[in-house]
Protein backbone atom coordinates (compact mmCIF):
# COMPACT_ATOMS: atom_id res chain seq x y z
CA UNK A 1 0.00 0.00 0.00
CA UNK A 2 1.16 3.59 -0.97
CA UNK A 3 2.38 6.04 2.14
CA UNK A 4 0.08 9.00 0.89
CA UNK A 5 0.20 12.16 2.86
CA UNK A 6 -1.90 15.07 2.57
CA UNK A 7 -0.27 18.24 3.29
CA UNK A 8 -3.00 22.08 3.60
CA UNK A 9 -3.65 24.65 5.26
CA UNK A 10 -7.76 24.99 4.33
CA UNK A 11 -10.67 22.95 6.26
CA UNK A 12 -12.42 22.15 2.82
CA UNK A 13 -9.11 20.97 0.66
CA UNK A 14 -8.33 19.20 3.91
CA UNK A 15 -11.91 16.89 3.65
CA UNK A 16 -11.22 16.35 -0.27
CA UNK A 17 -7.75 15.92 -0.62
CA UNK A 18 -7.80 13.05 2.78
CA UNK A 19 -11.48 12.50 1.27
CA UNK A 20 -9.34 11.69 -2.37
CA UNK A 21 -6.52 9.45 -0.26
CA UNK A 22 -9.19 6.98 0.89
CA UNK A 23 -10.78 6.90 -2.28
CA UNK A 24 -7.42 5.91 -3.44
CA UNK A 25 -7.73 3.25 -0.92
CA UNK A 26 -5.17 4.57 1.33
CA UNK A 27 -5.71 6.17 4.61
CA UNK A 28 -3.17 9.33 4.67
CA UNK A 29 -0.88 10.91 7.05
CA UNK A 30 -1.77 14.91 7.23
CA UNK A 31 0.42 17.87 7.91
CA UNK A 32 -1.70 20.99 8.25
CA UNK A 33 -2.00 24.62 10.07
CA UNK A 34 -5.37 26.63 10.48
CA UNK A 35 -7.85 25.22 13.01
CA UNK A 36 -7.16 22.45 15.23
CA UNK A 37 -10.02 21.09 14.54
CA UNK A 38 -10.13 20.66 10.90
CA UNK A 39 -8.21 17.16 10.57
CA UNK A 40 -9.89 14.47 9.45
CA UNK A 41 -10.09 11.43 7.74
CA UNK A 42 -6.40 10.83 8.22
CA UNK A 43 -4.59 8.09 10.56
CA UNK A 44 -2.62 10.71 11.88
CA UNK A 45 -2.01 14.26 11.54
CA UNK A 46 0.54 16.86 12.36
CA UNK A 47 -0.95 20.20 13.39
CA UNK A 48 1.69 22.95 12.72
CA UNK A 49 -1.02 26.11 14.56
CA UNK A 50 -2.96 28.63 13.68
CA UNK A 51 -2.92 30.10 10.38
CA UNK A 52 -3.49 33.84 11.12
CA UNK A 53 0.03 34.09 12.55
CA UNK A 54 1.87 31.19 10.06
CA UNK A 55 2.58 31.95 6.37
CA UNK A 56 2.81 28.84 4.19
CA UNK A 57 6.05 29.79 2.75
CA UNK A 58 7.33 29.64 6.10
CA UNK A 59 6.05 26.23 7.15
CA UNK A 60 6.01 24.35 3.90
CA UNK A 61 10.03 22.97 4.22
CA UNK A 62 8.97 21.69 7.75
CA UNK A 63 6.00 20.37 6.46
CA UNK A 64 7.70 18.52 3.39
CA UNK A 65 10.91 17.10 5.49
CA UNK A 66 8.10 15.76 8.10
CA UNK A 67 6.74 13.91 4.92
CA UNK A 68 9.93 12.72 3.33
CA UNK A 69 11.34 11.52 6.62
CA UNK A 70 8.27 9.36 7.17
CA UNK A 71 8.69 7.49 3.76
CA UNK A 72 6.07 9.70 2.47
CA UNK A 73 5.88 8.49 -1.52
CA UNK A 74 2.73 10.53 -2.65
CA UNK A 75 1.71 13.87 -1.05
CA UNK A 76 -1.48 15.33 -2.45
CA UNK A 77 -1.91 19.18 -2.01
CA UNK A 78 -4.58 21.54 -2.97
CA UNK A 79 -4.20 24.35 -6.12
CA UNK A 80 -4.42 27.31 -3.81
CA UNK A 81 -1.46 29.30 -4.15
CA UNK A 82 0.02 28.26 -0.70
CA UNK A 83 -0.52 24.39 -2.10
CA UNK A 84 1.71 25.27 -4.71
CA UNK A 85 4.29 26.26 -2.39
CA UNK A 86 3.65 22.85 0.01
CA UNK A 87 3.69 21.19 -3.39
CA UNK A 88 7.54 22.42 -4.53
CA UNK A 89 8.44 21.94 -1.01
CA UNK A 90 7.81 18.79 -0.70
CA UNK A 91 8.41 17.13 -4.68
CA UNK A 92 11.79 18.72 -3.46
CA UNK A 93 11.61 16.80 -0.22
CA UNK A 94 10.84 13.34 -1.98
CA UNK A 95 13.51 14.46 -4.47
CA UNK A 96 10.88 13.25 -7.00
CA UNK A 97 7.94 14.58 -9.26
CA UNK A 98 5.65 17.60 -9.19
CA UNK A 99 2.11 17.46 -10.93
CA UNK A 100 0.39 20.83 -10.85
CA UNK A 101 -3.36 20.82 -11.43
CA UNK A 102 -4.48 16.89 -11.36
CA UNK A 103 -8.16 16.18 -12.63
CA UNK A 104 -7.41 12.56 -12.80
CA UNK A 105 -5.18 10.04 -10.54
CA UNK A 106 -4.99 6.81 -10.79
CA UNK A 107 -2.65 4.68 -8.21
CA UNK A 108 -1.01 2.00 -10.50
CA UNK A 109 1.53 -0.75 -8.91
CA UNK A 110 4.51 1.73 -9.55
CA UNK A 111 3.68 4.64 -8.90
CA UNK A 112 0.51 7.31 -10.02
CA UNK A 113 -0.84 8.28 -13.81
CA UNK A 114 -2.15 11.72 -13.70
CA UNK A 115 -3.89 14.12 -16.45
CA UNK A 116 -4.21 17.56 -16.01
CA UNK A 117 -4.68 20.49 -18.78
CA UNK A 118 -2.14 22.27 -20.66
CA UNK A 119 -1.69 24.92 -23.34
CA UNK A 120 -5.06 26.91 -22.00
CA UNK A 121 -7.01 24.04 -22.10
CA UNK A 122 -6.02 23.36 -25.30
CA UNK A 123 -4.52 19.85 -24.70
CA UNK A 124 -4.60 17.27 -21.46
CA UNK A 125 -1.30 15.77 -20.72
CA UNK A 126 -1.36 12.35 -18.84
CA UNK A 127 2.08 11.81 -17.05
CA UNK A 128 2.96 8.65 -14.89
CA UNK A 129 5.26 9.18 -11.57
CA UNK A 130 6.92 6.77 -9.53
CA UNK A 131 6.60 9.10 -6.38
CA UNK A 132 5.80 12.87 -6.17
CA UNK A 133 3.73 15.53 -5.14
CA UNK A 134 0.24 16.57 -6.68
CA UNK A 135 -2.01 19.52 -6.98
CA UNK A 136 -5.27 18.21 -7.18
CA UNK A 137 -7.66 20.53 -9.04
CA UNK A 138 -10.95 20.95 -6.62
CA UNK A 139 -13.66 18.43 -7.76
CA UNK A 140 -11.08 15.98 -8.86
CA UNK A 141 -12.33 13.63 -5.64
CA UNK A 142 -15.88 13.32 -4.16
CA UNK A 143 -16.26 14.41 -0.36
CA UNK A 144 -17.34 11.48 1.55
CA UNK A 145 -18.17 11.12 5.12
CA UNK A 146 -14.89 10.96 6.92
CA UNK A 147 -13.88 9.65 10.02
CA UNK A 148 -11.87 12.38 12.87
CA UNK A 149 -8.11 11.91 12.47
CA UNK A 150 -7.50 8.86 14.85
CA UNK A 151 -4.20 11.06 16.77
CA UNK A 152 -2.98 14.52 16.06
CA UNK A 153 0.42 15.23 17.40
CA UNK A 154 0.79 18.96 17.82
CA UNK A 155 4.68 20.19 16.30
CA UNK A 156 6.18 23.33 16.90
CA UNK A 157 6.44 25.17 13.84
CA UNK A 158 10.47 26.19 12.56
CA UNK A 159 10.12 29.59 11.07
CA UNK A 160 12.51 30.56 8.77
CA UNK A 161 14.62 33.08 9.69
CA UNK A 162 14.79 34.49 5.81
CA UNK A 163 11.15 35.06 5.04
CA UNK A 164 9.08 36.46 7.99
CA UNK A 165 5.41 37.43 7.80
CA UNK A 166 4.35 41.27 8.64
CA UNK A 167 1.01 41.29 8.37
CA UNK A 168 -2.13 38.78 7.29
CA UNK A 169 -5.54 39.37 6.31
CA UNK A 170 -8.26 36.69 5.80
CA UNK A 171 -11.29 36.84 3.47
CA UNK A 172 -14.65 35.36 4.75
CA UNK A 173 -13.73 32.15 2.83
CA UNK A 174 -16.90 32.10 0.64
CA UNK A 175 -19.13 29.09 1.60
CA UNK A 176 -19.86 27.75 -2.50
CA UNK A 177 -19.18 23.84 -3.00
CA UNK A 178 -19.08 24.16 -7.02
CA UNK A 179 -17.10 20.92 -7.35
CA UNK A 180 -19.77 19.31 -4.73
CA UNK A 181 -22.78 20.50 -6.47
CA UNK A 182 -25.48 18.86 -8.21
CA UNK A 183 -27.16 22.11 -10.10
CA UNK A 184 -24.35 24.88 -11.38
CA UNK A 185 -24.64 28.57 -12.67
CA UNK A 186 -22.24 30.05 -14.51
CA UNK A 187 -21.67 33.60 -15.03
CA UNK A 188 -19.79 34.52 -17.85
CA UNK A 189 -18.45 38.24 -19.10
CA UNK A 190 -21.77 38.80 -20.23
CA UNK A 191 -22.99 39.46 -17.64
CA UNK A 192 -22.20 42.84 -17.80
CA UNK A 193 -21.83 44.18 -14.46
CA UNK A 194 -22.78 43.72 -10.80
CA UNK A 195 -26.21 45.13 -11.36
CA UNK A 196 -27.47 42.27 -13.04
CA UNK A 197 -26.03 39.56 -10.53
CA UNK A 198 -29.33 39.69 -8.66
CA UNK A 199 -31.16 37.94 -11.36
CA UNK A 200 -28.75 35.16 -11.06
CA UNK A 201 -28.49 35.19 -7.28
CA UNK A 202 -32.68 35.03 -7.87
CA UNK A 203 -32.26 32.12 -10.22
CA UNK A 204 -29.74 30.03 -8.15
CA UNK A 205 -31.95 30.23 -5.19
CA UNK A 206 -35.23 29.37 -6.90
CA UNK A 207 -33.48 26.22 -8.29
CA UNK A 208 -30.88 25.33 -5.67
CA UNK A 209 -27.63 26.06 -7.30
CA UNK A 210 -24.25 26.80 -6.97
CA UNK A 211 -22.85 29.83 -8.48
CA UNK A 212 -19.78 29.63 -10.81
CA UNK A 213 -17.65 32.36 -13.10
CA UNK A 214 -15.20 32.79 -16.09
CA UNK A 215 -11.92 33.84 -15.16
CA UNK A 216 -12.83 37.43 -16.51
CA UNK A 217 -15.70 37.31 -14.05
CA UNK A 218 -13.12 36.76 -11.39
CA UNK A 219 -10.22 38.60 -12.47
CA UNK A 220 -11.62 41.54 -15.05
CA UNK A 221 -14.91 42.17 -13.46
CA UNK A 222 -13.84 40.93 -10.01
CA UNK A 223 -17.93 40.36 -9.19
CA UNK A 224 -16.75 36.79 -8.02
CA UNK A 225 -14.22 35.91 -5.55
CA UNK A 226 -11.42 33.63 -7.51
CA UNK A 227 -12.36 29.97 -5.77
CA UNK A 228 -15.81 30.35 -8.24
CA UNK A 229 -13.91 30.23 -11.40
CA UNK A 230 -14.59 27.82 -13.31
CA UNK A 231 -12.21 26.16 -16.13
CA UNK A 232 -7.79 25.83 -16.61
CA UNK A 233 -6.14 25.73 -12.99
CA UNK A 234 -9.63 26.42 -11.74
CA UNK A 235 -12.54 24.15 -10.34
CA UNK A 236 -13.33 21.36 -12.31
CA UNK A 237 -17.59 21.00 -12.04
CA UNK A 238 -19.44 18.44 -12.91
CA UNK A 239 -23.50 18.99 -11.72
CA UNK A 240 -26.41 17.59 -13.77
CA UNK A 241 -27.32 20.27 -14.89
CA UNK A 242 -25.38 23.44 -15.89
CA UNK A 243 -26.76 26.89 -16.62
CA UNK A 244 -24.12 29.22 -18.65
CA UNK A 245 -25.64 32.79 -18.57
CA UNK A 246 -23.36 35.23 -20.82
CA UNK A 247 -20.37 33.15 -21.18
CA UNK A 248 -18.53 32.87 -24.74
CA UNK A 249 -17.58 29.43 -23.94
CA UNK A 250 -13.95 29.29 -24.54
CA UNK A 251 -11.71 25.97 -24.51
CA UNK A 252 -10.14 27.14 -21.23
CA UNK A 253 -13.16 27.64 -19.44
CA UNK A 254 -15.41 24.91 -21.06
CA UNK A 255 -12.55 21.73 -20.46
CA UNK A 256 -13.86 22.66 -16.92
CA UNK A 257 -17.41 22.05 -17.30
CA UNK A 258 -17.23 19.28 -19.90
CA UNK A 259 -18.22 16.54 -17.60
CA UNK A 260 -21.71 18.70 -16.55
CA UNK A 261 -24.83 16.76 -17.75
CA UNK A 262 -27.14 19.24 -19.67
CA UNK A 263 -25.81 22.14 -21.11
CA UNK A 264 -28.24 24.86 -20.62
CA UNK A 265 -26.70 28.44 -22.75
CA UNK A 266 -27.76 31.50 -22.55
CA UNK A 267 -25.71 34.53 -25.02
CA UNK A 268 -26.67 37.23 -26.58
CA UNK A 269 -24.64 36.81 -29.51
CA UNK A 270 -25.94 33.84 -31.62
CA UNK A 271 -22.24 32.95 -32.93
CA UNK A 272 -20.83 32.44 -29.11
CA UNK A 273 -18.68 29.38 -29.46
CA UNK A 274 -20.55 27.53 -25.97
CA UNK A 275 -23.50 27.15 -28.50
CA UNK A 276 -21.54 25.08 -30.01
CA UNK A 277 -21.19 23.24 -26.52
CA UNK A 278 -24.26 22.85 -25.35
CA UNK A 279 -27.96 20.94 -25.24
CA UNK A 280 -30.05 23.84 -25.21
CA UNK A 281 -28.76 26.88 -26.18
CA UNK A 282 -31.24 30.57 -25.55
CA UNK A 283 -30.08 33.09 -28.42
CA UNK A 284 -31.56 36.23 -26.02
CA UNK A 285 -30.57 39.36 -23.46
CA UNK A 286 -30.35 38.05 -20.42
CA UNK A 287 -32.52 41.29 -19.23
CA UNK A 288 -35.06 39.63 -20.57
CA UNK A 289 -34.74 35.98 -20.86
CA UNK A 290 -33.70 35.33 -17.60
CA UNK A 291 -36.84 37.31 -15.53
CA UNK A 292 -39.19 35.26 -17.89
CA UNK A 293 -37.33 32.27 -16.95
CA UNK A 294 -37.64 32.95 -13.61
CA UNK A 295 -41.24 33.48 -13.52
CA UNK A 296 -41.64 30.21 -15.83
CA UNK A 297 -39.88 28.29 -13.47
CA UNK A 298 -42.14 29.82 -10.64
CA UNK A 299 -45.54 29.51 -12.25
CA UNK A 300 -44.78 25.38 -13.05
CA UNK A 301 -43.65 25.15 -8.67
CA UNK B 1 21.14 45.62 -7.38
CA UNK B 2 20.72 42.53 -10.04
CA UNK B 3 18.06 41.21 -10.73
CA UNK B 4 17.71 38.19 -13.19
CA UNK B 5 14.18 37.70 -14.80
CA UNK B 6 13.34 34.58 -16.09
CA UNK B 7 10.97 34.12 -18.85
CA UNK B 8 9.56 31.20 -21.34
CA UNK B 9 8.81 31.55 -25.10
CA UNK B 10 5.80 29.71 -25.97
CA UNK B 11 3.43 28.78 -28.56
CA UNK B 12 1.02 31.42 -29.76
CA UNK B 13 -2.64 30.80 -29.93
CA UNK B 14 -1.80 30.48 -34.25
CA UNK B 15 1.20 28.41 -33.09
CA UNK B 16 -0.92 25.65 -31.54
CA UNK B 17 -2.62 22.93 -34.35
CA UNK B 18 -4.37 19.97 -33.11
CA UNK B 19 -3.68 16.68 -35.50
CA UNK B 20 -6.18 14.53 -36.51
CA UNK B 21 -4.94 11.82 -33.79
CA UNK B 22 -5.94 14.59 -31.46
CA UNK B 23 -1.90 15.13 -30.92
CA UNK B 24 -0.35 18.89 -31.08
CA UNK B 25 1.40 20.19 -33.68
CA UNK B 26 3.55 23.27 -31.87
CA UNK B 27 5.10 25.43 -34.28
CA UNK B 28 8.76 27.06 -33.36
CA UNK B 29 8.14 29.99 -35.21
CA UNK B 30 4.41 31.25 -34.27
CA UNK B 31 5.89 32.20 -30.40
CA UNK B 32 5.54 35.30 -28.09
CA UNK B 33 7.11 36.09 -24.46
CA UNK B 34 4.67 34.01 -21.84
CA UNK B 35 2.74 37.03 -21.07
CA UNK B 36 3.09 36.38 -17.20
CA UNK B 37 6.62 36.92 -17.64
CA UNK B 38 6.01 40.63 -19.24
CA UNK B 39 4.73 41.41 -15.84
CA UNK B 40 7.84 39.60 -14.15
CA UNK B 41 10.19 42.05 -16.50
CA UNK B 42 7.96 45.38 -15.86
CA UNK B 43 8.33 44.62 -11.98
CA UNK B 44 11.79 44.31 -12.08
CA UNK B 45 12.03 47.31 -13.90
CA UNK B 46 9.84 48.82 -11.44
CA UNK B 47 11.64 47.43 -8.91
CA UNK B 48 15.24 49.33 -10.48
CA UNK B 49 13.52 52.27 -10.62
CA UNK B 50 11.99 52.32 -7.21
CA UNK B 51 15.83 51.28 -5.77
CA UNK B 52 17.72 53.91 -7.98
CA UNK B 53 19.01 51.67 -10.39
CA UNK B 54 19.65 48.09 -11.16
CA UNK B 55 21.11 45.90 -13.53
CA UNK B 56 18.68 43.41 -15.33
CA UNK B 57 19.45 40.11 -16.86
CA UNK B 58 16.64 37.97 -18.57
CA UNK B 59 17.10 34.12 -18.55
CA UNK B 60 15.48 31.97 -20.67
CA UNK B 61 15.76 28.05 -21.25
CA UNK B 62 14.46 26.44 -24.87
CA UNK B 63 14.72 25.48 -28.52
CA UNK B 64 15.98 26.77 -31.41
CA UNK B 65 12.67 29.69 -30.98
CA UNK B 66 15.76 31.42 -27.97
CA UNK B 67 17.67 32.78 -31.56
CA UNK B 68 14.69 34.01 -32.48
CA UNK B 69 15.42 37.89 -32.76
CA UNK B 70 11.69 39.09 -32.31
CA UNK B 71 11.52 37.23 -29.30
CA UNK B 72 15.29 38.54 -27.95
CA UNK B 73 13.91 41.84 -28.72
CA UNK B 74 10.88 41.29 -27.68
CA UNK B 75 12.57 40.83 -24.05
CA UNK B 76 15.37 43.12 -24.21
CA UNK B 77 13.13 46.23 -25.22
CA UNK B 78 11.23 46.20 -21.98
CA UNK B 79 13.97 47.17 -20.07
CA UNK B 80 16.44 44.45 -19.56
CA UNK B 81 20.18 45.35 -19.53
CA UNK B 82 21.49 41.79 -21.54
CA UNK B 83 20.18 38.40 -21.58
CA UNK B 84 21.14 34.54 -21.61
CA UNK B 85 19.63 31.92 -22.89
CA UNK B 86 20.00 28.11 -22.26
CA UNK B 87 19.24 26.07 -25.80
CA UNK B 88 18.52 22.68 -26.31
CA UNK B 89 15.41 20.69 -28.35
CA UNK B 90 12.68 19.81 -26.09
CA UNK B 91 13.73 21.85 -23.28
CA UNK B 92 10.28 24.24 -23.94
CA UNK B 93 8.29 20.92 -23.60
CA UNK B 94 10.51 19.60 -20.17
CA UNK B 95 8.87 19.41 -17.09
CA UNK B 96 8.97 22.32 -14.44
CA UNK B 97 11.58 20.27 -12.48
CA UNK B 98 13.97 19.87 -15.47
CA UNK B 99 13.09 23.75 -16.53
CA UNK B 100 13.96 24.63 -12.39
CA UNK B 101 16.94 22.53 -12.60
CA UNK B 102 18.42 24.34 -16.19
CA UNK B 103 17.60 27.56 -14.48
CA UNK B 104 19.46 26.95 -11.67
CA UNK B 105 22.78 26.08 -13.28
CA UNK B 106 22.53 28.97 -15.61
CA UNK B 107 21.75 31.05 -12.56
CA UNK B 108 24.86 29.92 -10.76
CA UNK B 109 27.13 30.54 -14.00
CA UNK B 110 25.77 34.01 -14.40
CA UNK B 111 27.32 34.45 -10.92
CA UNK B 112 26.16 37.15 -8.15
CA UNK B 113 22.55 38.36 -7.90
CA UNK B 114 20.39 39.81 -5.51
CA UNK B 115 16.82 38.59 -6.22
CA UNK B 116 15.27 36.67 -9.56
CA UNK B 117 11.83 37.79 -10.65
CA UNK B 118 9.47 34.83 -11.83
CA UNK B 119 5.99 35.08 -13.54
CA UNK B 120 3.09 32.98 -11.82
CA UNK B 121 3.90 30.23 -14.66
CA UNK B 122 4.57 29.81 -18.01
CA UNK B 123 1.52 30.69 -20.95
CA UNK B 124 1.92 27.21 -22.34
CA UNK B 125 2.11 24.36 -19.68
CA UNK B 126 1.19 26.25 -16.80
CA UNK B 127 2.88 24.27 -14.21
CA UNK B 128 3.31 27.74 -11.69
CA UNK B 129 6.28 25.42 -10.20
CA UNK B 130 9.70 26.66 -11.67
CA UNK B 131 9.93 29.79 -9.39
CA UNK B 132 9.31 27.39 -6.25
CA UNK B 133 11.32 24.75 -7.12
CA UNK B 134 14.48 27.24 -8.04
CA UNK B 135 14.33 28.95 -4.84
CA UNK B 136 14.48 25.33 -3.32
CA UNK B 137 17.15 23.80 -5.49
CA UNK B 138 19.04 27.42 -5.19
CA UNK B 139 18.97 27.11 -1.38
CA UNK B 140 17.51 30.79 -1.06
CA UNK B 141 13.81 31.88 -0.05
CA UNK B 142 10.98 31.43 -2.88
CA UNK B 143 7.37 33.47 -2.24
CA UNK B 144 4.79 33.02 -5.20
CA UNK B 145 1.72 34.91 -5.90
CA UNK B 146 3.21 38.24 -5.58
CA UNK B 147 0.88 41.17 -6.31
CA UNK B 148 3.14 44.41 -4.38
CA UNK B 149 6.70 44.11 -4.58
CA UNK B 150 9.06 46.86 -2.68
CA UNK B 151 11.49 48.13 -0.48
CA UNK B 152 11.40 49.38 2.64
CA UNK B 153 14.82 50.68 4.54
CA UNK B 154 16.60 48.70 2.00
CA UNK B 155 14.47 45.49 2.68
CA UNK B 156 12.57 43.29 -0.21
CA UNK B 157 8.46 43.59 1.03
CA UNK B 158 6.16 41.25 -0.68
CA UNK B 159 2.68 41.55 -0.39
CA UNK B 160 0.95 37.81 -1.33
CA UNK B 161 -2.19 37.99 -2.71
CA UNK B 162 -4.56 34.33 -1.64
CA UNK B 163 -7.64 33.05 -2.05
CA UNK B 164 -8.88 33.87 1.33
CA UNK B 165 -6.80 36.99 2.19
CA UNK B 166 -3.30 38.34 1.92
CA UNK B 167 -0.25 38.70 3.54
CA UNK B 168 2.91 40.54 3.87
CA UNK B 169 6.16 39.21 3.99
CA UNK B 170 9.92 40.35 5.11
CA UNK B 171 12.61 38.82 3.02
CA UNK B 172 16.26 38.78 3.54
CA UNK B 173 19.41 38.25 1.09
CA UNK B 174 18.71 37.21 -2.59
CA UNK B 175 14.84 35.17 -2.97
CA UNK B 176 12.84 33.75 -5.86
CA UNK B 177 9.79 35.71 -6.32
CA UNK B 178 6.81 34.83 -8.88
CA UNK B 179 4.55 37.66 -9.37
CA UNK B 180 1.03 37.28 -10.78
CA UNK B 181 -0.18 39.08 -13.82
CA UNK B 182 -2.09 41.68 -11.83
CA UNK B 183 0.86 42.96 -9.97
CA UNK B 184 1.09 46.09 -12.68
CA UNK B 185 0.78 46.37 -16.27
CA UNK B 186 3.50 46.10 -18.52
CA UNK B 187 4.32 49.37 -20.70
CA UNK B 188 4.42 48.74 -24.18
CA UNK B 189 8.04 49.72 -25.75
CA UNK B 190 8.47 51.72 -28.05
CA UNK B 191 10.37 51.96 -31.79
CA UNK B 192 13.40 52.95 -30.37
CA UNK B 193 13.24 50.43 -27.18
CA UNK B 194 12.99 47.89 -29.69
CA UNK B 195 15.61 49.02 -32.13
CA UNK B 196 17.66 49.67 -29.30
CA UNK B 197 17.35 46.16 -27.53
CA UNK B 198 18.88 44.56 -31.29
CA UNK B 199 22.36 45.96 -29.75
CA UNK B 200 22.20 44.73 -26.43
CA UNK B 201 24.22 41.65 -24.99
CA UNK B 202 22.61 38.44 -25.62
CA UNK B 203 24.58 35.16 -24.63
CA UNK B 204 23.39 31.42 -25.98
CA UNK B 205 24.68 28.92 -24.17
CA UNK B 206 24.21 25.25 -25.09
CA UNK B 207 22.73 22.53 -22.20
CA UNK B 208 26.04 20.66 -22.73
CA UNK B 209 27.81 23.74 -21.17
CA UNK B 210 25.98 23.85 -17.95
CA UNK B 211 25.03 20.41 -17.38
CA UNK B 212 24.97 16.79 -18.47
CA UNK B 213 21.05 16.05 -19.85
CA UNK B 214 18.88 17.01 -17.40
CA UNK B 215 16.66 13.85 -16.13
CA UNK B 216 13.24 13.78 -15.65
CA UNK B 217 10.98 12.58 -13.21
CA UNK B 218 7.62 12.45 -14.62
CA UNK B 219 7.03 9.89 -17.42
CA UNK B 220 4.91 11.78 -19.74
CA UNK B 221 2.34 9.18 -21.26
CA UNK B 222 0.72 11.56 -23.96
CA UNK B 223 -0.64 15.11 -24.42
CA UNK B 224 -3.42 15.00 -26.88
CA UNK B 225 -6.89 17.36 -27.06
CA UNK B 226 -9.84 16.40 -24.96
CA UNK B 227 -12.20 14.68 -26.51
CA UNK B 228 -15.34 16.36 -27.53
CA UNK B 229 -18.70 16.05 -25.72
CA UNK B 230 -21.25 15.56 -27.71
CA UNK B 231 -23.92 17.60 -27.20
CA UNK B 232 -28.20 18.04 -28.47
CA UNK B 233 -27.26 21.71 -29.39
CA UNK B 234 -30.90 22.14 -29.44
CA UNK B 235 -31.35 26.42 -30.06
CA UNK B 236 -33.85 28.99 -29.90
CA UNK B 237 -33.58 32.49 -30.75
CA UNK B 238 -35.49 34.20 -28.20
CA UNK B 239 -36.64 36.99 -29.99
CA UNK B 240 -37.55 34.91 -33.49
CA UNK B 241 -38.89 32.09 -31.84
CA UNK B 242 -41.28 33.75 -29.73
CA UNK B 243 -39.72 33.44 -26.22
CA UNK B 244 -38.77 29.94 -24.24
CA UNK B 245 -41.69 28.13 -24.70
CA UNK B 246 -40.51 25.43 -27.31
CA UNK B 247 -37.72 24.39 -24.75
CA UNK B 248 -39.06 25.12 -21.93
CA UNK B 249 -40.83 21.62 -20.94
CA UNK B 250 -37.55 19.93 -21.65
CA UNK B 251 -35.80 22.43 -19.41
CA UNK B 252 -38.07 22.28 -16.59
CA UNK B 253 -37.85 18.26 -16.42
CA UNK B 254 -34.27 19.04 -15.42
CA UNK B 255 -34.92 21.27 -12.80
Amino acid sequence: MKNIWVIANRADSIKELCSGALTLGVQPTLVYSGDRKWAVGASKAYYLGKSDDISAVEIAAQAAALAAENGAEIVLCDTTKDGRVFASYAAMALDAAVVSDAMDIKLTSDGAETARMVYGGSAIERERIARGAICCCAGTFECGQLPDAVTIEDVSANMSDAVSLVKKQEKQASSVNLAAAKKVIVVGRGIGGEENMPLVKELAELIGAEIGCTRPVAEELQIMPRECYIGVSGVIVSPDVLISIGASGQVQHTVGTAQAGTIIAINSDKNALIFKNCDYGIVGDLKVVLPEFISMIKAKK
Amino acid sequence: MKIIVCYKIVPSDQGIEVNHDRTLKLSESEVELSPFDVNAIEAAVQLAAAAGGAELIGLTANGSCVENTKMRKAALSRGLNSGYAVKADGLGQADAAVTADVLAKAVEKIGEYDLILCGEGSGDLYNQQVGGLLGIMLGIPTVNAVSKLWLEDGQLMAERTLENGAEVLKIQGPAVISVTSDINIPRIPSMKDILGAGKKPFVVWELSELMSEPQTKAERLSIAAPEHTERANILVDYAADGGLTEIFGDIAKLL
